[in-house]
């Protein structure tokens, strides 16, 4: 991946994540972590080189098949990214309703994925009557709500204090759990070596170390 | 997949009542372009129907005197027939006069019955070989003062100054609708815009779980539809209330010498707002179109 100005974010990154694997990436700020997960959504185009994603080359994928791969990619961030004038099951039933679920559906999942995050009984509050960590289980819900693939966490405890961080984790754990692949992004030493899962670092655009049940370093 | 109905609505409805100035300034600047590309279209229409009848075949009447004799009236003949600005001659004489004055006013048993034929002036109808306001008029005057002559009317070229006169206004009100749609388009443009922008958190979470590019786009290619629909059905209106004025104040004047003999009819009037509606939509899906592309990625 090579921005404008030749200036490199990603190089001869060459990786294989398996279904159903946790997966962290680390490194210092602007080592190619967020380009990293931005590729495998197509919110970025690689200059050269191929990206499969459920044994598909997405890296020539044309533009109007792109929402279809994203339907099978969940994306959770930082900054959450909910809608401020929805309620909470409104926020997660919107990502149902933009990609044309019938209504039936939508009433049946989103108190079902809920439950699942937590907030059962919090499904009409609005987003500024949550704590952080209830926020991010919100974009965590409406991210899974779909039941993607792939679910792709852009330091989603970036925010949030050190209990709350160990418990949006369990919770990415769990999902985990049922199948779906998780690639994160973080700084957060503790919690990588708490989890001992398979790390990659990234220096400056390079793979620097791929290990399995691996530590922050 | 389907795209539900709803949803488009309920989403296009926000946005109309979020931007309600914008939407406000956009819906009326298209009604009052589309109003005047119409009123342009209706007075253009006009100008063909009503000076059909003078721009066709006869341009040149040379009436003789009912007196005149045959001498008099081959002299003019063979001149006319002679003269290279004369395209086609056609003599009227007294049956032929006669017969056309009984089918002009047939709903006049009247009339017909209180005048002879040969009261009625012979007359050549002349085709010149052009159409040249001058060529016409020096023609007409040669011919004046020919022996036998009663009078050379060419009542046309009157009429295609007034026509000419007529043409420029309408040019300019043309030009003035043109600019005014184009002005139309910048704001359905910039209404579009600010709709995507005060939407920016919603489109981005609607790209990031998948939806498709239609799905996004929809909403505000209605809303820019939307505008220019409104606005065509505001023109719509306004084109009547001209239609109503120009009748009443002009048509059937007789003040108006030049005015009232432009005239259209119901069906002109219906394919005006036709006309309306389909630019009015054309400039709001352009509109919103461009906008969409530029400022909406997908």
């Amino acid at each position: 991946m090579v921005y404008k100005g030749e200036h490199v974010a990603l190089r001869d990154a060459s990786v294989e994540i398996q279904k159903g694997e946790f997966v962290f990436l680390v490194g210092p700020s602007g080592s190619g972590k967020s380009t990293f997960l931005r590729l495998l959504n197509r919110e970025e185009s690689p200059r050269a080189g191929r990206i499969f994603v459920a044994g598909k080359d997405i890296a020539d994928l044309p533009g109007y098949k792109v929402p279809y791969l994203r339907r099978n990619i969940g994306s959770v961030f930082q900054d959450f990214k909910l809608l401020p004038t929805k309620t909470v099951s409104e926020n997660v039933a919107f990502a149902l309703e933009a990609i044309g679920r019938p209504k039936g559906d939508i009433k049946q999942a989103v108190p079902q994925i809920l439950e699942l995050v937590g907030l059962g009984n919090k499904a009409s509050n609005m987003p500024h009557e949550l704590s952080g960590g209830e926020q991010q289980r919100v974009s965590i819900a409406r991210a899974f709500v779909n039941r993607p693939l792939i679910l792709l966490a852009d330091e989603p405890t970036g925010n949030l204090d050190p209990a709350t961080s160990v418990g949006i984790m369990k919770l990415l754990d769990r999902i985990n759990r049922t199948g779906t692949t998780v690639v994160m992004c973080t700084h957060d030493r503790g919690i990588v070596d708490t989890m001992r899962r398979r790390v990659i670092e990234l220096d400056r655009g390079r793979i620097v170390r791929d290990q399995a049940r691996g530590v922050y370093e | 997949m389907a795209i539900r109905l709803d949803y488009v609505v309920k989403e296009t409805g926000s946005n109309l009542v979020r931007n309600f100035t914008l939407t406000f300034a956009a819906i009326l600047t298209v009604a009052v372009s589309l109003a005047m590309v119409a009123a342009s279209y209706l007075i253009g229409q006009g100008i063909s129907t009503s000076f059909m009848g003078l721009r066709s075949d006869v341009r040149l009447f040379v009436y003789m005197n009912p007196g005149a004799t045959s001498d008099q009236i081959d002299s003019v003949r063979s001149d006319l027939e002679k003269s290279p600005q004369v395209k086609e001659v056609d003599f009227y004489d007294t049956q032929k006069t006669y017969d056309e004055f009984k089918k002009l006013f047939k709903d006049q048993p009247d009339l017909i019955s209180s005048v002879k034929a040969d009261e009625l002036p012979q007359s050549f109808r002349i085709k010149p070989a052009s159409t040249d306001a001058d060529v016409v008029s020096s023609l007409g005057d040669s011919y004046q003062s020919k022996p036998g002559v009663q009078q050379v009317e060419y009542a046309a070229e009157y009429a295609r100054q007034a026509q000419r006169s007529v043409k420029t206004l309408n040019n300019w009100v043309r030009i003035a609708g043109i600019a005014l749609i184009t002005a139309s388009v910048l704001l359905i443009f910039n209404a579009i815009r600010t709709a995507v922008f005060a939407r920016r958190r919603e489109i981005e979470v609607m790209r990031l779980v998948g939806a498709s590019n239609w799905f996004i786009r929809l909403p505000f290619i209605i809303e820019g539809l939307v505008h220019g629909l409104m606005g065509a059905f505001i023109a719509s209106f306004l084109t009547w209330g001209f239609d109503a004025l120009w009748k009443r104040n002009f048509t059937n004047q007789a003040a108006f010498e030049l005015l009232n003999q432009i005239r259209w009819d119901s069906g002109q009037l219906w394919s005006s707002i036709a006309i309306i509606f389909g630019v009015g939509a054309l400039t709001g899906a352009i509109g919103s179109g461009v906008a969409v592309s530029r400022f909406l990625k997908v």
